[in-house]
């Protein structure tokens, strides 16, 4: 009869686990990377009693959260994958607002007022408002070549202090994961597992998969290993790595922008593994940064150059628009009171197209006084337009590109590139985002909690406590049977 | 059939809803602004081709204006040829007039008191100006092509 006890004791037991755990799942339905758990239970140890084996009643071995790892190292992939792409789309974005002019004047509209301004002063090189009209719109152009290389800068530095944030964060889920490491190593200790803390463990590698690809494992001590692909460990067992960001000088920066942000291992200082990340956050950011920004600075300076270039070209061959003294064999002086008379550039000249976007202005001599911009190509001659003409003539001019575009045409192809790159991201990011909500779905239907399971659980196990308690009653009914005899 | 559970329903709903609710956003911003292309990505070409032919088209229009102006000289300029035409006319009637001796003195003080108001015609002509511009000064159009002073 004591047997009848300690078999109905077990049942109890092992119900009430049940219950236990059943309350557990629905009290974390909502808690975000939860997996079920689920009492495992099996039947105890069967003794030999005067040559009959019988069983003696149930034994909760442990409790298991249900969860498929290789579902878990799909989602981790897909989770980097998407915020790559995601990421990067949003920062694509951002370089296509900057050349985006179809609802506002862009830099493409302001170039054809400037040819069309100098063709508006061939009609009439000798009126003075037509001049300082000339010089407005050269003074725009200068102004929205810098604004676009200026906003590409900004954008540039934004994504720096964006590397600097991810870092940090970083380091911070990567403490998180060796405290979880620890932890989770003190309680696993007598064997079973810890599926909470697993999970969260879990949860935090997955938010590290939206900064970088993450691989993880464990070594043959059991120590559990993340490691950012092509970078290094991050976390091994109780130690992590720390990760760092510092400002480079110009002849370091990987995207030849000053104090532009690079990363490296605390501890390794002078080793650079920016562009070492595999998807995710950082990759994207680092791409957009050093590869495409890079390019289209690089390519709004040339066209600086070469547009400041070619007008100066033809504008230094020309006569300014004001009397000329001559001296007495007839020839023109060289410079009068206002300066040079022939040679003058119209833009500011500058040595090598690095920054020309930045820095194209209007030279001193056109800038100061307006009679320095030279219509003329013989002196003397306020009615003579043929450089103004030559230099409307430049916008179908093909300088671009070693002659094979015209200015209009190099714009466009850029403007063209930014578009075709941000679908190209967009699209990227939409098929991410469905590849990485269909992995999760899948592990939401393993490892999620189902409410309508839970509560045909729980009626399935308070039945078997009922049970299980109906079978001690019985025990107990039993030994008041034997104990009445004696009366 | 597979298992579902809270989340998985969630995840699902919530992915199809996000999706509609972006295609109904990009209908009301193109049904709001009017353009079926709002930005490059929506369709690089054609935002390619729609900034190229706004060029064209504010090119054609300061050829017009241009034109408009070349027209404007070039009608004065004709007129002013036909009135030459006229004066030298005139002035060669004179001289097949006075080609025999058949007038006397006074009659010939008179007729070339006409051909100097001819010359001055002439020169008024030839000095006409349209705004500040000289016509007849090629380049030079700030200063006076011909000067009445000259002697014949």
């Amino acid at each position: 009869m004591a047997n009848i006890l300690g078999i109905g004791n077990t049942g109890l037991i092992a119900a009430k686990k049940s219950l236990e755990t059943t309350g557990h799942n629905i009290a974390n339905v909502n808690t975000e990377g939860y997996s079920r758990q689920r009492v495992m239970q099996q039947s105890n140890v069967p003794i030999n009693k005067s040559g009959l084996i019988q069983g003696t009643g149930a034994r909760v071995r442990s409790v298991e959260r249900i969860h498929d790892k290789f579902v878990e190292q799909r989602l981790q992939k897909a989770t980097s994958q998407e915020s790559y792409s995601s990421y990067r789309y949003e920062e694509m974005s951002q370089i296509e607002n900057i050349f985006n002019e179809i609802d506002n004047d862009g830099l493409n509209n302001i170039i054809n007022k400037f040819y069309n301004a100098f063709r508006e002063l061939s009609a009439q090189p000798d009126n003075e408002t037509m001049r300082s009209v000339v010089r407005d719109t050269a003074n725009l152009v200068a102004k929205d070549f810098g604004r676009i290389r200026s906003s590409l800068d900004g954008l540039s530095r934004n994504i720096d202090s964006k590397i600097d944030g991810e870092i940090k964060d970083i380091n911070a889920i990567a403490k998180n994961v060796a405290q979880l490491n620890v932890k989770i190593a003190e309680l696993e200790a007598g064997g079973s597992e810890t599926g909470d803390l697993r999970d969260q463990r879990d949860l935090a590698i997955r938010e590290l998969s939206k900064s970088f690809k993450v691989h993880t494992y464990s070594d043959e001590k059991d120590n559990f290993i993340v490691s950012a692909v092509g970078v290094g460990t991050i976390v091994s067992g109780s130690e992590h790595q720390e990760l760092a960001t510092a400002g480079t000088a110009l002849s370091d920066s990987s995207n030849g922008m000053d104090g532009a942000v690079e990363v490296f291992f605390k501890s390794r200082p002078a080793h650079k593994i920016t562009p070492k990340f595999k998807s995710g956050r950082l990759a994207s950011l680092i791409r957009v940064r050093n590869d495409d920004i890079n390019k289209l600075q690089g390519n709004m300076d040339n066209l600086a150059f070469d547009f400041a270039n070619s007008v100066n070209a033809i504008h230094r061959r020309g006569y300014v628009g004001r009397e000329i003294q001559q001296s007495e064999d007839g020839r023109t002086v060289a410079s009068d009171a206002k300066g040079p008379v022939t040679g003058i550039n119209f833009f500011k000249v500058t040595s090598s197209p690095d920054g020309a976007a930045l820095n194209l202005e209007l030279s001193d001599e056109v800038q100061s006084d307006i009679s320095n911009i030279v219509t003329a190509l013989s002196p003397n001659a306020p009615g003579d337009n043929r450089i103004s003409l030559a230099i409307s003539k430049l916008q179908h001019e093909k300088f671009m590109a070693g002659g094979t575009a015209t200015i209009e045409e190099q714009f466009l192809k850029t403007v063209g590139n930014v578009g075709v790159e941000v679908g190209k991201a967009k699209l990227d990011a939409e098929q991410n985002e469905g590849i990485r909500v269909q992995i999760e779905t899948i592990r939401e239907r393993t490892s999620g909690v189902s409410l309508d399971e839970e509560a045909a659980n729980m009626v399935k196990f308070q039945h078997a406590y009922d049970a299980a308690a109906k079978v001690m009653q019985t025990a107990n009914e039993m030994f008041d049977t034997v104990l009445s005899i004696k009366r | 059939m597979s298992r579902v559970s809270q989340n998985s329903n969630m995840h699902a709903i919530k992915y199809s809803l996000d999706k509609t609710k972006e295609k109904m956003e990009n209908l009301q911003l193109k049904g709001s602004t009017l353009r079926s292309i709002t930005r490059p990505s929506d369709n690089p070409i054609s935002n390619i081709e729609a900034l190229s032919l706004q060029s064209r088209i504010k090119d054609n229009t300061q050829f017009t204006r241009n034109a408009e102006y070349a027209e404007l000289h070039l009608t004065a300029t004709e007129k002013s040829i036909e009135q030459i035409t006229e004066i030298l006319g005139k002035a060669k009637e004179i001289a097949i007039a006075q080609s025999s001796d058949f007038y006397d003195q006074d009659i010939r003080k008179n007729v070339a008191n006409e051909v100097r108001q001819l010359r001055y015609q002439a020169l008024a002509v030839a000095n006409k100006r349209v705004g500040n511009k000289y016509l007849f000064g090629g380049y030079k159009t700030l200063s006076k092509p011909f000067d009445k002073d000259i002697p014949i």
